[in-house]
């Protein structure tokens, strides 16, 4: 009997209206937004090589003296990823540059590129945002008559009057309305792909089908919600236009509203140091360095490093390479403590906006898929990690020189003045170069498992309620 | 007969679910927003206080001319209304730079203090009214014809002595009349918020631009409740205008504004920013040498002894008289350089912007079909807070600039007076020559030192210019003009095609 109640919901809404827009609608989109990705994407890629062939080739020329591998000034780039075609994650807004003056300094990550500050922020048309937004409203639109409206036409009665049980036809509705909305959504979803995939300039590996798949049954959770929902309102509501007033007011809350007001309670609940105060801090610790080393803390004349003959007896390089290393921390720490205030303030705002089933999507989507601003905080991270490696690897190749004092320190004039590191060339193959790495997929799964899980719940939650709704309602 | 109708449609709206549902959810969403809108620009006209008070005591603070061309900056307020509409505002830098060696231009602002927010979209209520207010529009108009058609009461009304077209115009007055309660009361209770918050000053400026808000607001209800009332009398059933009306909302509250963005992203690209620097740094270097160049020409002799009280404002102390000719002379020589070279800079740059401008004017362009689009440009230059009012800024920060920069010249006579990078007086000067001379013990001179650095006059700044930031009532009339006058015109659209669809419509 269930599947007679699906097939038939089925074909009542392949013959509606609303399924015909919505095939229209998934096609365009998806079929734009295909087109356009492509030619961003190799745009992006272009731009991605030069960038970072450029940089390789200053740190080719850096290699021919040991010592400046420690002070080449580098830049790391984010790398475009193919699976922004599913979840972009605002990553045309984030910071996508460090650069950094040496291996003892990494500056705030910024926005680079062809980032144009003045257009008014928009999303990119991915498959979050045609899901999470549009198709909300469409999943609503498939479900918010599928009670009242039959009541209205008395149809329901009808149906109830014979042997079907009521949670028969509940479950015939709601997996009718899902086949009815992924018919359309999967069209879409195909012609968006065939565009990528036909394009070739898009390689999208084994693992990243695996993570498109994960992306696509993460939308199927959340527009279930929201056929959930406009079941329940249904089932409350005696008329169809009273219950899709107020599905859509409930909507444009959930969807529109709460998200944007996360950047309210960002900016008004966490404060992150402005430019001067930042600024101040940074004098703050250059200046506590110094007086430290000016008080003999790192040694004799360790604040001495503009002398230009390492053995004359202002010189203590030792002291001197104390002083510099142990400034060089406290300057580090304050960049990170503003890259962490930075990631705070923005973390707390879509904490708040995760009230809203939108950003929990997009939020385990962009996770799912590599993307968004915790890949672009990663990268800040790895940039660090590098620098300990690439500092490790100078340190282990001038251990070999036995007229190098065998002292890295902050101050490349120093550093080849005193000969403290070796100038001998190094083996440019076997520099470690920086290479952005991404979590498998597991990970990625067990990142996103709680809003997964939320996503569950709520689904459960809902059905649970339009069950218990439905059983009451008064179908006459 | 019209009014008579308009009454019997109005009362026939006001008693249903949805209008008393999109009331009460207008106003009250606008009142659960505007204490967090309100705390945030209180927190931005903070700031904005600190940052002027700042650059105020840095100025007293100057002792010498060439310390106000290092320390000076001139700020943008934030907007009150601001809280209607947030625009591009956070985006750009709300501050300028007043240098000899940098000209003013738009560069990415206080957003880029914090880059990892662009994951969180902008709250204002041009949002509300866009979403909520557009959808119970739609929700109104959608049934308008199509409903009283399906229930039988058209063909009733129209078997008597009314005329067609006065029937629709009593639909349309009264649907009018409708979305403005809650339009009203929003912005009645918004406003009220804002005046009774502390900080928060209202200026007739701002009190006519809020008019203006609240006609543009009505016009843009008006042009999406007649463009429902044309879909419904171009359809048979309520349910399928309600359909196609979501729909074309979707598309063009929904998809437009952001499609528009992206479209012209790809239609009008633009270069990376990093040749850009590059060419910035070589102008820096040439222009580095040639200034180091001129100077060098000039013999530096003499004695000096120099003072740091913060990194950007350091000063001659005391010199002598042969130090201070040479000092005279490099200015002379490196000060125009710098001021060229400022000039080129400038003039790469603002390339660049432009290039950025004509993709953003594009984007503006394109979103041009929808209404929604269109009442959030006309909303954010009337708040002051779009694209072109924070280019208005940069324009009158460059101006003050060159207010400053004369004035400093004035002063200073071409920078050949002394005071442009030294208090030292002729007593000063005596002091320091018995020292050098060995006349004065180190420790007295130490000691006197402190006490000149301690009485030091700040340097005489009467009559130094003021900046002054809002230039009128309006920014930009013409941008304002050309939105007011698009959602006129959609409405005549709407108006003009619901009528003639209406005259032919089956009433059966």
């Amino acid at each position: 009997m269930i599947c007679t109640v699906i097939r038939k919901e089925i074909l009542a809404n392949l013959r509606s209206l609303r399924f015909a827009l919505a095939l229209l609608l998934a096609i365009l989109l998806f079929a734009t937004s295909g087109f356009v990705y492509v030619r961003r994407y190799e745009q992006q890629v272009q731009d991605y090589w030069k960038l970072t062939n450029d940089n390789l080739s200053r740190l080719e020329e850096s290699a021919k003296e040991l010592y400046k591998l420690a002070f080449c000034r580098q830049e790391f780039w984010r790398k475009p990823k193919p699976l922004t075609l599913c979840a972009e994650g605002y990553e045309r807004s984030l910071p996508n540059l460090v650069i950094a003056p040496s291996v003892f300094l990494a500056r705030l990550p910024v926005v680079g590129g062809r980032h144009n500050f003045l257009l008014r922020r928009f999303n990119d048309i991915d498959w979050v945002f045609i899901i999470s937004i549009p198709w909300s409203v469409i999943a609503l639109l498939f479900t918010y008559d599928s009670f009242s409206g039959e009541k209205e036409t008395g149809t329901l009665r009808l149906a109830l009057s014979g042997p079907v049980p009521r949670h028969q036809l509940l479950i015939g509705k709601y997996l009718g309305a899902l086949a009815a909305l992924a018919i359309p959504l999967l069209a879409g979803l195909l012609v968006n792909l065939l565009v990528v995939v036909s394009s070739r300039a898009v390689d999208i590996t084994g693992t990243d089908w695996l993570r498109v798949l994960g992306v696509m049954i993460l939308s199927m959770l959340y527009l279930s919600l929201f056929l959930l929902l406009g079941m329940l309102v249904s089932s409350r509501a005696s008329h169809s236009i009273s219950s899709i007033v107020v599905l859509l007011l409930v909507w444009a809350s959930l969807v529109i509203l709460i998200p944007s007001f996360g950047s309210v309670v960002a900016e008004t609940r966490v404060s992150v140091p402005v430019a001067a105060e930042f600024r101040r801090r940074w004098m703050d610790a250059m200046q506590q360095a110094e007086r430290d080393a000016q008080a003999g803390k790192y040694g004799r004349n360790a604040h001495e490093v503009w002398c230009e003959d390492p053995n004359s007896p202002l010189v203590n390089p030792p002291a001197a390479a104390r002083y510099l290393n142990t400034r060089a921390d406290m300057l580090d720490r304050v960049w990170t403590e503003q890259h962490d205030h930075m990631l705070a303030q923005a973390y707390a705002g879509r904490r708040f906006a995760g009230l809203s089933p939108a950003v929990i999507y997009a939020r385990a989507s962009e996770t799912i898929a590599g993307t968004g601003i915790r890949r672009c905080a990663d990268l800040y991270r790895q940039v660090k990690r590098y620098h300990q490696e690439l500092k490790q690897y100078v340190r282990d190749q001038d251990a070999a020189d036995p007229h190098s004092l065998h002292l890295l320190f902050d101050s490349d004039w120093a550093v080849s003045n005193w000969g403290a590191i070796s100038k001998n060339p190094a083996d440019f193959d076997a520099v470690p170069k920086f290479q952005e790495r991404e979590p498998p997929p597991g990970e990625a799964v067990r990142r996103a498992a709680w809003d997964i899980s939320v996503l569950g719940v709520l689904n459960a939650v809902l059905f649970a309620a339009v069950w218990i709704s439905f059983m009451r309602y008064d179908v006459r | 007969m019209i009014w008579k109708m308009t009454r019997k449609e109005l009362l026939l709206q006001l008693m249903t679910f949805r209008v008393g549902a999109g009331i009460v959810a207008c106003v009250a969403l606008t009142v659960l927003l505007m204490p967090g809108l309100i705390d945030d620009y209180r927190q931005r006209l903070r700031e904005y206080d600190a940052n002027v008070a700042a650059n105020d005591a840095e100025l007293k603070a100057a002792k010498v001319y060439n310390n106000v061309t290092m320390t000076h900056r001139v700020y943008r307020p934030p907007s009150v209304l601001s809280v209607f509409s947030r625009g591009v505002e956070s985006q750009v830098s709300d501050s300028a730079a007043i240098r000899d060696n940098s000209v003013p231009e738009i560069s990415a602002g206080s957003g880029a203090a914090n880059p990892y927010l662009a994951i969180l979209s902008k709250l204002d209520l041009t949002l509300l009214y866009q979403i909520v207010l557009s959808l119970l529009a739609v929700l109104m108009a959608c049934d308008a014809v199509s409903g009283e058609r399906a229930k039988g009461t058209l063909m009733l009304t129209l078997s008597g002595a009314v005329a067609r077209h006065q029937v629709l115009l009593s639909k349309l007055l009264a649907g009018g009349m409708t979305l403005a309660i809650p339009l009203t009361l929003a912005f009645l209770a918004a406003t009220t918020m804002l005046s009774l918050s502390p900080l928060v000053d209202f200026t007739v400026s701002d009190g006519v631009r809020l008019g203006l808000m609240y006609a543009g607001s009505t016009l843009f209800i008006l042009a999406v409740y007649s463009g429902g009332v044309l879909l419904s009398c171009l359809t048979r059933q309520p349910v399928t205008s309600l359909m196609l009306g979501l729909f074309f909302w979707i598309a063009l509250a929904l998809i437009v504004p952001h499609m528009a963005g992206y479209m012209a992203v790809q239609l009008c690209p633009i270069e990376p920013a990093a040749p850009l620097a590059a060419q910035r740094s070589e102008l820096e270097r040439v222009y580095f040498f040639k200034a180091g160049d001129a100077g060098d020409q000039i013999p530096l002799e003499g004695n000096h002894i120099g003072h740091e009280e913060t990194m950007l404002r350091r000063y001659d102390l005391v010199c002598d008289p042969k130090w201070i000719e040479g000092v005279v002379k490099r200015n002379a020589a490196r000060v125009p350089i710098w001021v060229e070279y400022a000039d080129k800079v400038w003039t790469l740059e603002h390339q660049y912007v432009e290039t950025l401008l004509r993709q953003e004017r594009l984007a503006v362009n394109l979103s041009r079909v929808s209404p929604v689009c269109v009442y959030e440009t006309v909303m954010a230059a009337l708040a002051g807070t779009d694209a072109d009012s924070c280019r208005a800024f940069v324009e009158r920060a460059r101006i003050h600039r060159r207010e400053v920069l004369e004035y400093i010249r004035g002063r200073t006579e071409d920078y050949t007076l002394p005071s442009f990078f030294t208090p030292c007086t002729q007593a000063d000067m005596a002091v320091y020559q018995q020292y050098v001379d060995g006349k004065m013990p180190e420790e007295e001179f130490q000691r006197w030192k402190e006490r000149r650095i301690a009485n030091l006059e700040p340097v005489d700044l009467q009559g130094f210019p003021d900046f002054v930031d809002r230039s009128g009532v309006l920014p930009d009339a013409r941008g304002v003009t050309m939105g007011m006058a698009e959602l006129l015109f959609f409405n005549v659209l709407f108006l003009a095609l619901s009528f003639a669809a209406f005259m032919r419509y089956d009433v059966r």
